[in-house]
């Protein structure tokens, strides 16, 4: 057996897997092999190292919710894949006294334009205040959680398809918006042509519950879409305002100008003709923080009326 | 009755307590193939969706089941290695090469391998030489058991661990040799 046979049996007659016979010739050679016996020396420091190096790995441990998470994980794993714009229920049990009054049994009247106006500003709304969005099977878990719950189900119009708009997360970690957005004709008729009522459902996806549900009664107002003038003027506009440049300064960019259909004209600024321009910024490892403006320009004086900063996170 | 039957029968309990039980050691085995914590934790979820989705096809007693577990932590980590763009050199190209250690990625949230060589060395062994050297080094298992658990033959475990055991040697005389000069 020479150096080159011995070096490769080294490693193995560390860790005793060496047959006796290829054992005793290794030991043979070492006795005799003044090389061979550093090179073993070095091998055996080596594993010796590597141990050492990996007790500090044995103490080492998962995080206490790891267990909770797999659950989570698991449940998500068997939710059956449910289309969240076309949740179908229920049955009516009672509920506020604001949907039962004058509740008809009578198949639903949806008018599909309302609708398309609620949908649009609620989308717009929650896109102002609560991304961002997360992967599809938290909200599709939600959607289910908050449809499943006793206490929603009673709130909720016999035989009226009720729409979950969106499950998104806001600032609460782990916590989704199920909103169910009931048409008010379907409740009082043609009196409540132009409203609606949106059940808010605040659920914990963690914990597979309902935390929180609120009634929010809404007025429906048409939105026009901006022309591409109305846009370019509303970023020079903007532009123009020193707080403005210095957010902009500061690392943010324009995203969008939207249409603000429920601004309130306070005494000041008697004009309706008010849209927003959205300004985001995004956090780089950890040099900016992340942040979210809108800015609230006067199309007709021609001048930025407010700038609200909304959370991101 | 033993946990791996109860969990094949369908006790909920006897799935909680292989968690339990088998929690640590699947953290481990990947905090020593990725080097992070919170890919670790991932890697431990994966895992046990894939043992939990085999619990029909998985055949054995609790031994078996351990070893086959190893398998699945291992491959999950092989797969992450393989998502994204990973530092480690493969052995013939840092032969080729040579050693330089400041050429590493030391960015880690381990906490460990900045001040320990061995970690440092760690990196430039791939995930198949990496595998074999926690198997054998932390969980101290056979050749025979690691070449089960790898499905590959007790000659390769003895070869891979040579060149690993060997190519950490002479990155620690290498970064030695630094520190003398």
């Amino acid at each position: 057996m020479d150096c080159r046979d011995v070096s490769e049996l080294l490693t193995p007659y560390l860790d005793g897997e060496l047959s006796e016979e290829e054992r005793e010739a290794v030991e043979l050679h070492l006795s005799a092999c003044l090389p061979c016996r550093k090179e073993f020396e070095a091998l055996a420091a080596t594993q010796s190292k590597i141990r050492q190096s990996f007790e500090a790995v044995a103490s080492k441990a998962p995080s206490s919710q790891a267990w909770a998470r797999l659950q989570q994980r698991l449940a998500m794993e068997e939710q059956p894949r449910i289309t969240v714009f076309s949740l179908a229920i229920s049955k009516f049990k009672g509920g506020m006294n604001m949907l039962r009054r004058g509740l008809v049994s009578r198949p639903p009247v949806w008018k599909p334009a309302l609708v398309a106006v609620l949908v649009a500003v609620l989308i717009v709304g929650l896109a102002l205040v609560i991304p961002p969005y997360l992967g599809q099977s938290q909200e599709v878990l939600a959607a289910e959680i908050a449809q499943n719950d006793p206490q929603v189900q009673e709130l909720l119009p016999e035989g009226t398809a009720i729409r979950v708009v969106k499950a998104v997360r806001p600032v609460e970690r782990g916590i989704f918006h199920v909103l169910f957005l009931i048409p008010c004709e379907s409740i009082w008729g043609e009196e409540g042509e132009n409203q609606a009522v949106i059940i808010d459902t605040s659920v914990n996806v963690r914990e597979r519950k309902v935390v929180e549900v609120r009634a929010l009664k809404v007025e429906a107002a048409n939105i026009t879409p901006l022309s591409d003038a109305e846009r370019e003027k509303a970023i020079e506009i903007a532009e123009s305002n020193p707080e403005v440049q210095e957010i902009l300064n500061s690392g943010a960019e324009m995203s969008r100008v939207i249409p603000l259909p429920f601004f309130q004209p306070s005494e000041e600024t008697l004009t309706i003709e008010v849209v927003g321009v959205v300004l985001r910024s995004t956090a780089i490892d950890g040099e900016a923080e992340a942040g979210g403006w809108l800015v609230e320009v006067d199309l007709v004086e021609e001048e930025v009326i407010n700038i609200l900063e909304y959370p991101l996170r | 009755m033993d946990l791996i039957q109860r969990w094949q029968g369908g006790d909920p309990e006897a799935f909680e307590m292989l968690f339990i039980r088998y929690k640590d050691m699947v953290f481990r085995t990947s905090l020593l193939m990725v080097s992070d914590e919170h890919h670790a934790e991932d890697i431990l979820q994966e895992t046990f969706v894939k043992v939990y989705k085999s619990k029909d096809k998985f055949k054995g007693d609790e031994n078996g089941f351990k070893k086959w577990l190893y398998r699945v932590t291992v491959n999950i980590c092989i797969d992450h290695h393989r998502g994204k763009s990973s530092s480690v050199s493969s052995l013939e190209q840092m032969s080729e090469e040579g050693f330089e250690l400041a050429e590493a990625d030391s960015q880690t949230s381990f906490g460990l391998e900045g001040k320990d060589v061995i970690w440092q060395a760690m990196k430039f062994l791939d995930d198949k030489h990496r595998s074999v050297v926690l198997l054998k080094y932390f969980h101290e298992l056979s050749y025979g058991e690691i070449a089960r658990i790898l499905d590959i033959s007790v000659g390769t475990v003895k070869s891979r661990l040579n060149t690993a055991i060997k190519t950490l040697r002479r990155v620690l005389v290498s970064e030695e040799g630094k520190k003398v000069t």
